[in-house]
């Protein structure tokens, strides 16, 4: 049968549920580093609580609107085109813009992180890191542009290799630890909420990413069944993975000191989960954990290669950016051209000071997040009876109650990351009409009926532009 | 006809964005009249100050909200790239910390990016959409139609 126009040269793999737990896993999770600074500045017992409830009213509800979304639009990009479908072009060119954005950004700063923990165990120089950070894109690189199949195939070797170090460290942690980790709840003069707007960018960050995948349904067989459930087992395992580790390290934090908690944050000098795994294990358990970070970093950067170059791959498919990014490769089927030019992006960016690029990071995620639950209210209204392998279990009423609360927290992040942020964020925001006008006008962006079920008759036959299409692809 | 009623309202945003960014610039002026440090990539002048920066930038808001009206996609492109410029002011630089400046940068961006929403719906209706099917299927596989 012929493919539907939008996902043309798309080869479709089919993606093993296991795999597609390691995908989210990764794009969600990938280890627990990171979460040290949560503890530091929000308290251990907050923490330990945000971690079980923040979830309720933030990854949890777009866990279950993505995979809600993703069953009714299951289509390569993912995000972009689910809002193109509840709230038409200008919106979903912003969303996909702004998430793009982001991820270009984004992606490279796993790159770095990856490279500071080697610098820090084997102090590189400046050559050798950037060599490091270049083959570490390139390998990733062309392992994305071979398809989803040794994506997944990789990501799940490298989660192996990151989840071994931690639930050794997590077991042998609770076990040997001394105290309560709960206590105290909140650091010495902070209010609860105080506290916890300490911790919540983090936190926040650490619990992103459940739209992700949906950006690969264009190439996973039946992807409207395979992501759901995906999200829905992977949910409870990234909460359980974050509550456990963190527990268990808080309580080895303790051996040294009843306060050591303070201490704890990445970025050196502090106790991070490297730090902590030496405390109980000795160097072979910290040297394990140092893999285990590295490992993290580099996950998250493959995961996020593959998805972050779908939703610019669909934008020019629908004609709002340069039609290069479009090209599929002919015998791997994956849009390599997207790919590449992500990759080219990160590797200049992990070769200078990049941090002030890192600033309309938050913004530009939390603005598409805003989008996606807005879109699922506005197709619940308009499209009640649209055919969704996976529905939210609740009225759509309730739907809308339950959506207002990472409404809010989104909002809530763009005024808790600091002025910088603020500041980087506004003026990415920006960038969005601009880019719209400028490719708007160039590419005249095209009709969804012009990509959509004209290849095939309803009964499956090939329609006459459907054999033109055939011919042109021949 | 709905394109250009959107041209209108971006056109509109576009100058109160100006008028705004101007209004705060003539209010800094009235409390304090070099605002900030007037200094802007190496270059120094009392006119690179807060006062200046948001008069200046906001007269250029204005004449692209002005432009708006007849090519809104261009007017609004000159409003949001005012918006950006102006706030890049205000960003930490050294030991310069311009951030007393985003409170009057706050109304300006707001209605800055809803010209260039308004913009972007008057280029949806206002430029056609590609229904060539055939040469769409080109464009997906990357070959000029």
């Amino acid at each position: 049968m012929t493919e539907m126009l939008r996902n043309e040269g798309l080869k479709r793999v089919r993606m093993r549920l296991i795999t597609a737990v390691v995908f989210v896993f990764t794009l969600t999770c990938s280890g627990s580093f990171g979460m040290e600074d949560v503890v530091s500045s929000s308290g251990p017992g907050m923490t330990l609580l945000m971690i079980l409830f923040l979830p309720l009213v933030w990854s949890v509800p777009m866990a279950f609107v993505a995979s809600e979304l993703g069953s009714m639009v299951p289509e390569a990009g993912g995000l972009y085109r689910w809002i193109r479908r509840g709230m038409g072009e200008y919106w979903s060119f912003q969303a996909g813009w702004w998430w793009t954005l982001s991820l270009y950004v984004d992606s490279a700063v796993y790159v770095a992180l990856a490279l500071d923990y080697m610098e820090a165990k084997w102090g590189l120089s400046g050559g050798t890191r950037a060599l490091i950070g270049i083959g570490i894109v390139a390998v990733f690189t062309f392992i994305n542009i071979r398809g989803l199949d040794l994506t997944g195939w990789s990501l799940t070797i490298i989660q192996v290799g990151v989840m071994v170090p931690l639930v050794i460290f997590t077991v042998w942690g609770i076990i040997v630890g001394s105290g309560n980790p709960f206590s105290p709840v909140l650091p010495e003069g902070e209010s609860f909420l105080s506290s916890m707007q300490l911790g919540l960018a983090i936190m926040m960050w650490m619990y992103s990413g459940w739209e992700s995948i949906s950006t690969l349904a264009g190439e996973i067989e039946n992807p409207q069944k395979v992501i759901p459930k995906a999200l829905m087992i992977g949910t409870p395992i990234v909460i359980a993975t974050y509550f456990f580790s963190v527990f268990a390290a808080i309580r080895v934090a303790r051996i040294d000191g009843a306060d050591n908690w303070m201490n704890m944050w990445t970025g050196g000098g502090g106790v991070d989960f490297v730090e902590t795994a030496q405390i109980i294990g000795g160097g072979v358990l910290a040297y394990l954990m140092l893999m285990s970070a590295i490992l993290s970093n580099i996950g998250l950067y493959a995961g996020y290669l593959a998805t972050g170059a779908r939703p610019q791959f669909q934008m020019s498919r629908d004609r709002l950016l340069p039609k290069f990014l479009g090209r599929t490769h002919r015998s791997w089927g994956t849009p390599w051209a997207a790919i590449l030019l992500m990759a080219v992006v990160n590797g200049v960016l992990i070769n200078f000071n990049f941090s002030v690029l890192i600033t309309i990071d938050v913004f530009l995620l939390m603005f598409p997040y805003v989008l996606i639950f807005l879109t699922a209210m506005i197709l619940r209204v308009t499209e009640p009876n649209a055919p969704r392998g996976f529905r939210v279990p609740m009225p759509t009423w309730l739907l809308g109650v339950w959506v207002a609360f990472p409404i809010a927290i989104a909002i809530i992040a763009l005024f808790v990351n600091g002025t910088d942020w603020m500041i980087g964020g506004l003026i990415g925001i920006l960038t969005g009409p601009i880019a719209y006008l400028v490719f708007k006008n160039i590419y005249k962006g095209t009709t969804d009926e012009a990509l959509e079920g004209s290849t095939i008759t309803p009964s499956g036959e090939l329609t006459e532009f459907g054999a033109a299409v055939e011919g042109a692809a021949a | 006809m709905k394109g250009q009623k959107m041209a209108v309202y971006a056109a509109i945003a576009g100058i109160l964005a100006g008028a705004a960014a101007i209004g705060g610039g003539l209010y800094a002026h009235s409390t304090q009249p070099v605002f900030g440090i007037p200094q802007f990539f190496g270059i120094y002048s009392d006119y690179l100050s807060g006062v200046h920066v948001l008069v200046g930038i906001g007269v250029i808001m204005v004449i692209g909200g002005l432009i708006s009206f007849k090519w809104p996609s261009v007017g609004a492109i000159i409003v949001c790239l005012a918006a950006m410029i102006g706030l890049l002011y205000t960003y930490d630089r050294g030991e310069f910390r311009w951030t007393p400046l985003l409170y009057y940068w706050w109304g300006p961006w707001l209605l800055a990016w809803i010209a260039g929403i308004f913009a972007g719906y008057a280029a949806y209706k206002n430029v056609p959409q590609s229904n060539e099917k055939l040469a769409d299927a080109r464009h997906a596989e990357g070959r000029s139609a």
